[in-house]
């Protein structure tokens, strides 16, 4: 019990450390694409915490980015993200959606994004960008809207 | 009049600036008319955290119908001076499918461009001018153009 307890005190410290709602972006690589998210996270309502997104996806061009996070109950100690990228996509008429999976110990998790129904996805390591201070930053790869 | 949008879009940085406040809350509804349709959409900015800043946006298209909507927004880096918009209405269009946008405005002006979709689709692509409509007032307003959902 004192286990569980310890746990989840842990979890929800390092959940407010990545998602501090006074307002820093936090920002994580879509790796290996060159994208990076930089989400800021506004708590709604008492426990079970849950989070609205917005945020910016500004490496290549100016994109918004909305969504929502809660912790996560199959698989204790994740913060679990699901957000729009309002990246356009003229050749299929759609955006990115995403969906990612952070472990609250390192701040690191995985992603996977996808045009909607047209059954292009791809996946990978989302790592989390310390320091993040919202400027465009390094191009490390390709465009996740455009390379896939 | 440019000068008044000037002052209202820059109130609204300043205001996420500063923080959260009660006033927020009370905030007054920026609209835009989706030209050339008819649509006109009132979006509701919530500053989330400092600088730099961030919206989460709550609105209504409701000229024709009664439409929530709900996306994000935060100024251009790469285009500095422009606030850059992204948001679902979701209204059900032809198809069982929602509309979504993403947006460019001036800071200058408030004026812009917007190219909307409905997702699967691939005939749902349209774009335009996104024209700032001051002093909205809630209403609907008069349709001046057709129905974005239908009309494509």
């Amino acid at each position: 019990m004192l286990k569980r307890t310890l746990v989840m005190v842990c979890a929800l410290l390092a959940a407010s450390a990545l998602v501090s709602s006074a307002g820093a972006d936090t920002c994580w690589q879509l790796s290996p694409r060159g994208n990076m998210v930089k989400l800021r996270f506004l708590p709604v309502g008492p426990a079970p915490f849950r989070f609205l997104i917005t945020g910016v996806e500004d490496v290549f061009t100016d994109r918004a980015v909305n969504g929502s996070a809660s912790f996560g109950f199959h698989e204790p100690n994740t913060l679990r993200l699901g957000f729009t990228d309002y990246a356009i996509d003229p050749a299929n008429t759609s955006h990115l959606e995403c969906n990612a999976s952070v472990v609250l110990a390192t701040g690191n998790g995985t992603w996977t994004c996808w045009i909607d129904v047209m059954g292009t996805s791809a996946s990978g390591d989302f790592v989390l960008v310390p320091g993040c201070v919202g400027v465009p930053g390094i191009v490390t790869g390709p465009d996740l809207a455009t390379v896939r | 009049m440019p000068k008044k949008i000037l002052i209202a879009l820059f109130s609204l940085l300043a205001v996420s600036v500063i923080g959260p406040s009660p006033a927020q809350a009370q905030a007054p509804d920026f609209c835009w008319n989706v030209s050339p349709f008819g649509n006109i959409l009132k979006l509701r900015f919530l500053a989330v955290g400092s600088a730099p800043v961030r919206f989460l946006i709550s609105g209504v298209d409701d000229v024709f119908s009664d439409n929530s909507i709900e996306g994000g927004a935060s100024p251009g880096v790469n285009e500095p001076g422009t606030l850059r918009i992204g948001f679902r209405d979701n209204a059900i269009a032809g198809g069982g499918t929602e509309i979504e946008c993403n947006v460019v405005i001036s800071l200058a002006d408030g004026n812009g461009t917007y190219a909307c979709w409905r997702d699967i689709f691939h005939d749902g692509l349209i774009s335009g001018p996104f024209v700032f409509i001051p002093g909205c007032t809630g209403v609907p307003g008069v349709p001046t153009g057709p129905d974005m959902r239908t009309a494509r």
